[in-house]
């Protein structure tokens, strides 16, 4: 009993409210994928970059206050935890650093995630990116300044 | 009012901080609190006619629907009703009637935040609202599903009207059980 109103408790804190401020919905993957079905992979990656100008930075700025590597990182794995579309990998190694999205959406969710991505890390925070996508996932590469803070 | 029963629990002091921070602001009792999120919890997130279900911007939602034509919106839509909405009230309640079916809208109404639901009886006339702020084609979209449902449960089509941010359908007669 205790484990599962810990659980209820810790997701209405940490998820549910910033969810419904943010006008998130729930639905269908099935239906999504039939939807993002339609799209071309240009539109598709399109509505990857207004969610993560239109969506996510205020959703980093509401929980967080300010759009830092940091907070889109825990941002991220918020998403990844509590909406249920992907597994988020994130891999360092010396001052090169790997952001992945894994997924079973197909091509077109990897465009979208990819310019989710490419707006979060390039636009917004600046870093020279590398951006990859596979059908099932998108991942992104940059390097951190020498002596930079550790980033999570 | 509904009995109730006491319980106690030990929380981790984080979680334990955000729930009273959030009782303070919401102006409620940890109770409350604990109740909403448990009520959530069992009724909307473990419960069998929503496994797999997936949160995204609503936003996203109008973009995505709004390239379609309002036929194909309404072909969507029954698709969804017959495939997925039939199946999954299934899976929650193995005897499936109109009452259930009702009882999964408004679930789905109350926790999805896709549109709200609403039934009243007027002269002996069912009336079934949704009420959502996606457009046009998401009207077009729910029409499409109710039609399915209800042909599925009444044998014979209900009437439906659709605006841009409503859907309602209507039939005389008592609701089949």
């Amino acid at each position: 009993m205790n484990v599962v109103a810990e659980r209820a408790l810790r997701k209405l804190v940490e998820w549910d409210r910033l969810a419904e401020k943010a006008g998130l919905v729930s639905i269908s993957p099935v239906t999504m994928g039939r939807l993002m079905e339609l799209q071309t992979p240009e539109q598709a990656r399109e509505l990857g970059e207004f969610v993560g100008n239109e969506v996510l930075k205020p959703i980093i700025i509401s929980r967080f206050g300010s759009v830092t590597l940091d907070s889109v990182l825990k941002t991220i794995e918020l998403i990844s935890r509590y909406m249920g579309r992907f597994d988020f990998i994130y891999s360092t190694e010396g001052t090169k650093r790997v952001v992945t999205v894994r997924h079973s959406g197909g091509i077109k969710w990897s465009e979208f995630y990819a310019g989710a991505s490419v707006h979060l890390f390039s636009q917004t925070l600046g870093l020279a990116t590398n951006p990859m996508i596979t059908e099932e996932l998108a991942s992104i590469e940059f390097e951190m300044p020498e002596g930079s803070k550790r980033d999570t | 009012m509904k009995q109730s029963r006491a319980r106690t629990l030990r929380l981790e002091a984080d979680l334990d901080d955000a729930v009273a921070k959030l009782a303070r602001d919401d102006r409620v009792s940890i109770s409350q609190i604990a109740n909403r999120a448990l009520r959530r919890y069992v009724e909307w997130d473990r419960a069998p006619t929503n496994r797999g279900m997936v949160s995204v911007p609503s936003m996203l939602m109008v973009k995505l629907m709004a390239e379609l034509s309002g036929e194909k919106a309404i072909e969507l839509g029954r698709w969804a009703g017959k495939e997925l909405f039939l199946p999954n009230l299934k899976a929650g309640y193995p005897t499936l009637s109109i009452q259930k079916a009702e009882q999964m809208m408004r679930m789905l109404g109350d926790y999805g935040g896709r549109f709200t639901f609403d039934h009243g009886v007027e002269d002996g006339k069912h009336i079934f609202t949704i009420g959502q702020k996606m457009g046009r084609n998401w009207s077009a979209y729910y029409a499409g599903a109710v039609e399915q449902i209800f042909e599925g449960f009444l044998g014979k089509a209900a009437r439906v009207t659709l605006s841009d941010n409503m859907c309602v359908v209507e039939f005389k007669g008592s609701l089949p059980h």
